[in-house]
């Protein structure tokens, strides 16, 4: 699914954050990027995103050259980005009036996406519906709490069917309760059919999460990344998995591991 | 759309304005401050025929000078507020030219195009436009960067940037700005109309009754330019109001 080769990457004037990397993520995967701050997670993800281009090297996603954002890569960052002055019903449907304003272009829509207004209410309808947002339809995103925020940002791409889903600190500035409800909810998602081919990355600086989210984690350094190091974490991807001894005793390896890298 | 209490208090408002016109008319006692009761029938009376067309040739200009400036200056101010290399190397010009007070170049104006409406118009479009350049530029500058990151994840281009983020963000501070506008606008206005022209209310006010002495038409016209000045204002914040929307917090349901 992910393609990471020979990539370079350095901003303006700074020392590079990565240097001939490679990286593979198969279909369906389910990775969590963690590292401490400044290592590049978050660089890494929106190259993957084609927010960013590589300086070096290339990266591919199911196959492509990625040179701008893809339509079947779904984005969710820490502010939520939703537009303030549209409603929650409507940021929802911002994906679809994107796709609808360009129509199938081949470059801004996928070409088996259904642009008819009655697939798309019924979708976004879904989705409201699916992330316990119905009520919250016709108010503004100002009037909602930040995890209902996050839930619509979390609807919005979802409800375009991306198959690969990427998630920047997603759920770094909600409190513990409504943090976990949210990780078992992308964990839900991960098991239901809509969600079963779908690849997920997310960055993280939370051990816990990215063991509890991760069925690999890539470890990022502080120094210049040259080789991938990748934490194989075969438990993930259950609710339950965060009750269970093995759980704590992957934290304290993945802690292990970070404290070598930095 | 426009809550009611400020209109009970627009209501409000002019009925103080004429009882204090009607006391100061009563103190003075002199012929250049006739009372309301003398001008109100003869702003009535006129208001269907020869005022009237003056204060649609106001209304005229006024519109078209706020066409012109909304559509020039929005997107330049979408543009520099994207653009920060552009928007640094135009800066000083601009911080220079915003407070200057347009009306001086009304002379320049009219050499350059002639004595037309086109340079009563433009003179009015000119100073409407820095206001609006100016706040739509930082508007678009104060976007944060992750609402942008998202929307172009969500395979947003430039177009659907501009009509779907950029716009909407920035159609409150346009709206505000043309609001301010419109007092300065009227003015400007006013005295671009007192010659080189035979019709708005400019003209009515300063060369048909003023220097002719018809007083009571004088205020006719005065109340007709501080009508179109009020009507204007009214119906901008009426369409503020309705972009604003989400900026109240009374919307949970």
């Amino acid at each position: 699914m992910i393609h990471v080769a020979d990539l370079g990457f350095s901003y303006s004037n700074r020392k590079p954050l990565f240097n001939a990397y490679n990286w593979k993520a198969g279909e369906g995967e389910t990775w969590s990027i963690i590292g401490p701050s400044g290592c590049g997670k978050t660089t890494l993800l929106y190259l993957l995103a084609g927010l960013l281009h590589p300086t070096e090297g290339d990266i591919r996603i199911a196959g492509h050259r990625i040179s701008r954002p893809r339509p079947k890569t779904g984005l969710v960052l820490q502010d939520h980005g939703l537009l303030p002055w549209a409603t929650i019903g409507n940021n929802v449907l911002l994906g679809f009036k994107i796709r609808q304003l360009y129509g199938h272009d081949a470059r801004h829509t996928p070409d088996d996406a259904q642009l008819d207004t009655q697939t798309i209410e019924e979708t976004v309808t879904y989705w409201l519906d699916r992330l316990g947002l119905s009520r919250l339809k016709d108010a503004y995103p100002s009037t909602a709490s930040i995890g209902q925020r996050q839930r619509a940002a979390i609807a919005r791409t979802l409800a375009l069917n991306p198959d690969l889903l990427l998630l920047d600190e997603p759920f770094s500035s909600l409190d513990a309760p409504t943090r976990a409800d949210l990780q078992d909810l992308l964990i839900q998602l991960h098991g239901e059919a809509s969600g079963k081919r779908m690849t997920r990355v997310l960055v993280t600086h939370d051990i816990n999460e990215a063991v509890y989210m991760g069925s690999r984690i890539l470890v990022l350094g502080k120094r210049v990344n040259v080789s991938p190091v990748v934490f194989e974490n075969p438990g993930a991807g259950r609710e339950s998995y965060r009750q269970m001894p093995q759980f704590s005793r992957q934290c304290e390896a993945l802690l292990a591991l970070l404290g070598q890298n930095s | 759309m426009i809550p009611k209490s400020s209109i009970i208090s627009a209501f409000t408002g002019m009925g103080m304005c004429l009882v204090l016109w009607q006391g100061l008319a009563a103190a003075v006692h002199r012929t250049i401050l006739p009372s309301p009761i003398q001008v109100i029938p003869v702003f009535a009376g006129s208001l269907f025929g020869e005022l009237g067309c003056h204060f649609l040739a106001s209304t005229g200009r006024v519109l078209s000078a706020m066409a012109i400036a909304v559509l020039t200056a929005v997107p330049i101010g979408l543009g520099l507020g994207q653009m920060r290399n552009i928007d640094r190397f135009f800066s000083p010009l601009i911080a220079i030219i915003y407070p200057i007070p347009k009306i001086v170049f009304l002379p320049v104006i009219y050499v350059m195009f002639g004595i037309t409406d086109i340079s009563k118009v433009l003179l009015i479009a000119i100073i409407i436009f820095f206001q609006i350049l100016v706040v739509v530029r930082d508007e678009a500058a104060a976007l944060p960067k992750e609402l942008i990151l998202s929307v172009r994840s969500l395979g947003a281009g430039r177009r659907a940037l501009f009509r779907y983020v950029y716009l909407p963000a920035s159609m409150p501070a346009v709206l505000t700005a043309l609001r301010i506008s419109v007092g300065t606008s009227v003015a400007v206005l006013f005295i671009a109309e007192q010659s080189l022209t035979a019709y708005g209310l400019g003209y009515y006010i300063f060369v048909e009754t003023y220097q002719v002495l018809r007083y009571p038409e004088m205020y006719a016209g005065i109340m007709a330019m501080g009508l179109l000045g009020l009507i204007l204002y009214a119906a901008i914040a009426g369409l503020e109001n309705r972009v604003s929307r989400h900026l109240s917090r009374d919307e949970y349901r």
